[in-house]
């Protein structure tokens, strides 16, 4: 038997409001969040024996922190991860591992940012790795990699920016049902060719929105989850891919097919772990800090054919209805920027049946992805039956 | 007020490559066990992981072709304001290395795929970077 697979699950998640001048601390924001996923559990945070987090750009507070303030008692589980939107599924497959060798029985997972009025990752100039040859040429901003990247997504499949479009339009009619998003006003095509243009080919609907807020789940054995209040989300695979990597995150130099990101690198490991595939997919609850890097994800994980992630969109296959429901708090792009923590927990109110106005009528599977280009993570959840 | 550009902080893997360009030279990485030309500069060779005293930053013909690009609208950072819009290359040298250069000498819409340019060498007041130019007249340079 597989000595991961099927052996814990998310019990719990919990997210503060998502808003652009929070005035609270990143620690308050983490607390509230952990509080709320504890408290959706059922399970005292004093139970809390593991604290997992990452950050980027030093914006987080400690994992050991944030166990001061909810009362947890001592850890024999701790993890501070300092890499950004790559990390929301490895960590959560973090806490699995601590939990199914062992080491923890209650592990947090959180994810707190300040990202609109403190450090703002799209627009912070990193040091080191390979910033000094992007620098001097105006290459500063993860946008601009981005972009770098759908350029030539374009250029191999002949895909158009009206594809991308359709990527952001299809995500903003699940916002309009989600009332923590903060972009819920309905998206044309009109609207999006009339934005502004930010790194050609994107525009504005086609980049993540910024905001400050937190996100949090808790992780425990699949046995505890069911004494527990809600249906357990059952984490029954997860992976792990680094490809073609040379300084930094943000360099591409080395990366051989554009097409291709990380995603595609870590599906025939994470659907074989859980002995499942992307056709056995209820919902999709995929990374998004860019239009171009959903499609990426999408395609990467076999969720549609290479090239086809705009037409998928356009067809309403992932929208509110369609056979596939994608990103159903509107994303990254238009719920906000919790760096694919508020992806994951979104997965698991959906398996939980609290999804609201946006409730998808079959839950049984799910996958969930975090990162964009050169690595990233992803777990795939099913319903404890 | 004018914000510098963010001049770079050669490191001892890189300084080479600076000192370089600031002879209007393009300088990349050469390992001498496999043979094979790589970027950005690394104290070990990635193609074969060879150690820094087998890499030699070695002079390129500055000649490759257009992989991707984008053209920036918004600056980053207060030093391009006045630069925008101005377009960032992904450029495959002949020798194999991908590198990154501003695109210089003619309006965007002449970026294609697969079209051929050249080094040309920007001198700043601290530092020169790297741009790329097309390398032939309008219509003749494509593959
Ligand atoms: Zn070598």
């Amino acid at each position: 038997m597989d000595p991961f697979a099927g052996r814990t699950a998310i019990a719990g998640a919990g997210m503060t409001e998502l808003t652009r001048r929070s005035g609270r601390s990143v620690l308050s924001l983490a607390r509230e969040a952990a509080l709320a996923a504890c408290s959706a559990a059922g399970l005292e945070p004093t139970a809390v024996d593991g604290v997992v987090q990452y950050s980027m750009y030093d914006d987080s507070v400690q994992a050991e922190a944030l166990g001061a303030v909810i009362g947890a008692r001592d850890l024999s589980y701790v993890m501070d991860f300092a890499q950004g939107g790559q990390s929301a599924a490895h960590m959560v497959a973090h806490a699995a591992m601590a939990v199914a060798c062992g080491f923890a029985k209650n592990v947090l997972v959180f994810r707190a940012m300040n990202g609109r009025s403190g450090v703002r990752i799209g627009q912070r100039a990193a040091v080191g790795g390979g910033t000094e040859f992007r620098y001097p040429l105006g290459f500063v901003a993860y946008p601009q990699v981005a972009a770098m990247w759908a350029r030539r997504y374009m250029i191999e499949t002949g895909a158009t920016e009206l594809d991308f479009g359709a990527i952001a339009i299809a995500q903003r009619r699940w916002a309009e049902r989600n009332p923590r998003a903060v972009l819920r006003e309905p998206l044309t095509e009109e609207g999006y060719l009339a934005s502004r243009p930010v790194a050609e080919p994107f525009r504005l609907p086609d980049c993540t929105t910024e905001v400050d807020g937190a996100a949090a789940v808790l992780v425990t054995s699949v046995e505890r989850a069911r004494d527990l209040a809600l249906t357990p989300a059952v984490i029954s695979s997860a992976a792990w891919a680094t490809h073609g990597f040379d300084l930094d995150m943000g360099s591409s130099l080395r990366y051989d097919d554009y097409l291709r990101n990380f995603s595609g690198h870590l599906a025939g490991p994470l659907w074989k772990r859980a002995g499942l595939g992307p056709e056995d997919v209820d919902y999709a609850e995929v990374y998004d800090c860019f239009t171009g890097a959903l499609a990426l994800n999408m395609e990467g994980l076999g969720l549609c054919a290479p090239g086809t992630a705009g037409t998928f969109a356009r067809e309403g296959h992932t929208s509110p209805g369609g056979k596939l429901p994608t990103n159903t708090h509107g994303g990254l792009l238009a719920e906000g920027y919790v760096h694919g923590m508020n992806t994951v927990t979104e997965a698991v109110w959906q398996m939980q049946g609290l999804g609201g106005e946006r409730q998808v009528p079959k839950n049984d599977v799910a996958v969930v992805s975090s990162g964009a280009y050169l690595s990233g993570s992803a777990i795939v959840l099913t319903k404890d039956r | 007020m004018t914000v510098n550009v963010p001049a770079p902080v050669p490191s001892p893997d890189s300084a080479p490559f600076w000192e370089g360009l600031r002879e209007h030279r393009l300088r990349v990485p050469f390992c001498h066990v496999c043979g094979q030309w790589f970027f950005p500069p690394m104290p070990g060779c990635p193609e074969c992981g060879a150690g820094e005293d087998h890499v030699e930053l070695r002079e390129a013909a500055g000649t490759g072709r257009v992989h991707s690009w984008f053209v920036a609208h918004h600056a980053f950072h207060p030093a391009f304001e006045a630069d925008v819009p101005y377009a960032v290359l992904d450029v495959d040298l002949d020798e194999g290395p991908r590198v990154n250069g501003r695109f210089l000498g003619a309006p965007f819409d002449r970026i294609e795929p697969g079209m051929a340019v050249r080094a040309v060498f920007e001198d700043l007041p601290e530092f020169t970077r790297l741009a790329f130019e097309p390398a032939a007249p309008p219509g003749e340079d494509r593959p």
